[in-house]
């Protein structure tokens, strides 16, 4: 008989009881409305205050910002949601004991994820009355803003599963919480910041514009090897690309790409899907690892 | 139903286990005891499949537990020496959760939990918060929490630490009644007084290895032989250590306050003409027997 996972079903159980989670909440709303207000300030009465007309063609805008923060308050929130799933269990005690059940290793990372997942599915649905804003000036169907929050739901599994990995390796959640705040930095940030860096010594000249932001020599300069490929696993990228898909928002050397190759031209007309199953494919690495990592016995030998 | 043949674990350089044997029958409370570092616990995550051995074989029921760890954990309730609770969850609760790892859910789980509770004597802490427990009312809700499946092997590692006699009382209790009910039960401790009470048998391992196994009323007979007999004199004090000195089975004179008290090695027919001698040469004897042997002479004599 198909049973849920005895893990997962815990923690909800916990963290509906928590007034950590009733915190949660009230300030990812609260950042949330604040957002989607600014958006409509700016939009509306901002521009009638500079003294020019709204610029009606620029009204998607606020779905940008809304959904941008969202995307931010998710990609601030998973990592520290889920850096302590394991090694707070190994700080109560309780992983062992866990582990000596019949519980096998992967279904305890299984629902430590899924409880994860769960309050994120919470934070969505309870925000969906500020997402709806967006509806009140048009330009979104409601299957674009499903297709968005899927995007969401996939980007929670992706850096959760960091933040689980990281709480497998690490015996403290102190370190496994900084472990995993400095991968989300790298993938996100810190890949953007290697691209906007080729965008600007490219505008400054250095780089011809033909350039693929692939492996390529620069006159006179550094060598530059930020492989397209890698761009893939950054949710920033992912976001990016839906938004130029669903809303036709260009950002600049997020979105910003010229390539006489065919594969990358591919590859950058394809963008969402294959960012999103590369991600997919590393989270569900990384819940392998996870899982490898806390089973107690892992070679089971012949000693006889 | 537990059989251990040269067990080895290693940690780094040095030997936690060196060829541990040990058996375990059907309904047996082996009192497993040593000094601190010895081995227990490490022996018993083995068995628990918690930690993996580097050579030996362990077959609880029949299954060789270091080849199937997952079938192994059908059989085995582990309890280790720290609580591993839940914040934010009841007793009930609690119980439900591990339950619902073996399967056992609604009804059926319910009227387990009830048992169990009855059992250790907690039913009308059923819906008090685990955290707010005291320490024994923990001690025997994770016992509770062992015996949820129904295991053939209890392993209890320290149950006792920590706990006031009158809980130490209840927990012996509840031990007792399920040797009972033919549950094999290894259980650590350092109270040699309680095991020696409840156990039928004993294993003191010391570096790795078992320096004495056997049924505990042998050992402790084995030990009583050995203990120094004792002479209350009424008259006749000195005439009595001289004749005591004479005798070659007899060493380790001492006089102490009208009593006398020595090692008598010999058969029970020298005993008796040992005792016939003294009054046959006046010496006036109050009383004579042997001092009672207790567990802990045992452990300290056989252990550094």
């Amino acid at each position: 008989m198909w049973q849920i996972n005895s893990v997962y079903l815990r923690e909800i159980y916990q963290n509906a009881r928590m007034k950590k989670t009733a915190v949660l909440l009230t300030v990812f709303n609260g950042c949330l409305s604040l957002f989607g207000l600014l958006a409509f300030y700016i939009t509306f009465e901002g521009a009638q205050k500079i003294g020019s007309s709204v610029n009606y063609s620029d009204i998607l805008t606020i779905y940008g910002i809304i959904t941008g923060a969202q995307f931010l308050l998710v990609l601030f929130l998973i990592p520290g949601m889920t850096s302590g799933a394991i090694s707070g269990e190994r700080e109560k005690q309780t992983l062992d004991i866990l582990l000596s059940t019949r519980m096998t290793s992967f279904q305890i990372v299984q629902g430590k994820l899924l409880a994860s997942l769960s309050l994120m599915l919470l934070l969505a649905v309870s925000s969906l009355p500020i997402i709806a804003l967006v509806f009140a000036v048009g330009g979104i169907t409601f299957l674009q803003l499903l297709q968005f929050q899927l995007f969401l739901f996939i980007t929670s599994i992706y850096l959760g599963s960091i933040g689980i990995f990281f709480s497998s390796l690490c015996k403290r959640t102190t370190l496994s919480t900084v472990c995993s705040y400095m991968t989300v930095i790298t993938i996100t940030i810190g890949l953007a910041m290697l691209l906007l860096g080729g965008h600007l010594i490219e505008s400054l000249g250095s780089m011809r514009q033909e350039i693929v932001y692939g492996i390529r020599k620069m006159d006179g300069m550094a060598e530059v090897n930020i492989t397209i490929a890698t761009l893939l696993f950054d949710p920033i990228f992912t976001f990016f690309s839906l938004l130029k898909s669903q809303i036709g928002i260009e950002a600049g050397a997020f979105t910003d790409w010229r390539t006489n190759s065919r594969a990358a031209n591919y590859l950058i007309d394809h963008w969402f899907t294959i960012s999103i199953l590369a991600q997919s494919a590393v989270s569900i690495l990384l819940m392998v690892a996870s899982s490898w990592l806390i089973t107690p016995v892992k070679k089971r030998k012949r000693t006889r | 139903m537990l059989v251990i043949k040269n067990l080895v674990k290693k940690f780094g350089k040095s030997y936690a286990l060196e060829g541990l044997n040990m058996e375990l029958h059907k309904g047996e409370l082996y009192g497993f005891v040593g000094p601190n570092g010895a081995g227990k616990t490490t022996t018993m995550k083995i068995i628990a499949s918690l930690l993996s051995a580097d050579s030996g074989e362990v077959w609880v029921n029949g299954i060789d537990a270091l080849r199937y760890p997952r079938h192994v954990k059908e059989q085995i309730g582990y309890m280790p020496d720290f609580f591993g609770v839940y914040d934010n969850l009841d007793t009930q609760e609690y119980l439900s959760f591990y339950a619902s790892i073996y399967g056992i859910v609604g009804n059926p789980a319910e009227k387990r939990i009830d048992e169990l509770l009855e059992l250790v004597n907690l039913r009308e802490k059923k819906h008090d918060y685990v955290d707010e427990l005291s320490r024994g009312m923990k001690q025997r809700l994770c016992l509770a929490r062992t015996l949820l499946h129904q295991p053939k092997l209890l392993l209890l590692d320290e149950p006792a630490s920590g706990l006031e006699p009158r809980a130490r009382l209840e927990l012996q209790g509840v031990l007792k009644n399920l040797c009972a009910q033919k549950v094999t039960i290894l259980l650590s401790s350092h109270v040699l007084k309680d095991l020696s009470e409840m156990c039928t048998n004993l294993g003191i391992i010391e570096s790795g290895k078992l320096v004495i196994e056997g049924p505990m009323k042998e050992i402790m007979a084995k030990q009583k032989a050995e203990n120094p007999l004792v002479i209350k004199i009424m008259s006749g004090h000195d005439i009595a250590i001289k004749l005591l000195k004479e005798m070659p089975e007899v060493t380790n004179i001492a006089s102490k306050e009208g009593s006398i008290s020595f090692h008598f090695y010999g058969e029970e027919s020298k005993e008796a003409e040992l005792l016939t001698r003294l009054i046959a040469n006046g010496v006036s004897i109050a009383s004579y027997k042997r001092e009672e042997g207790n567990l802990e002479e045992i452990f300290l004599r056989l252990t550094k």
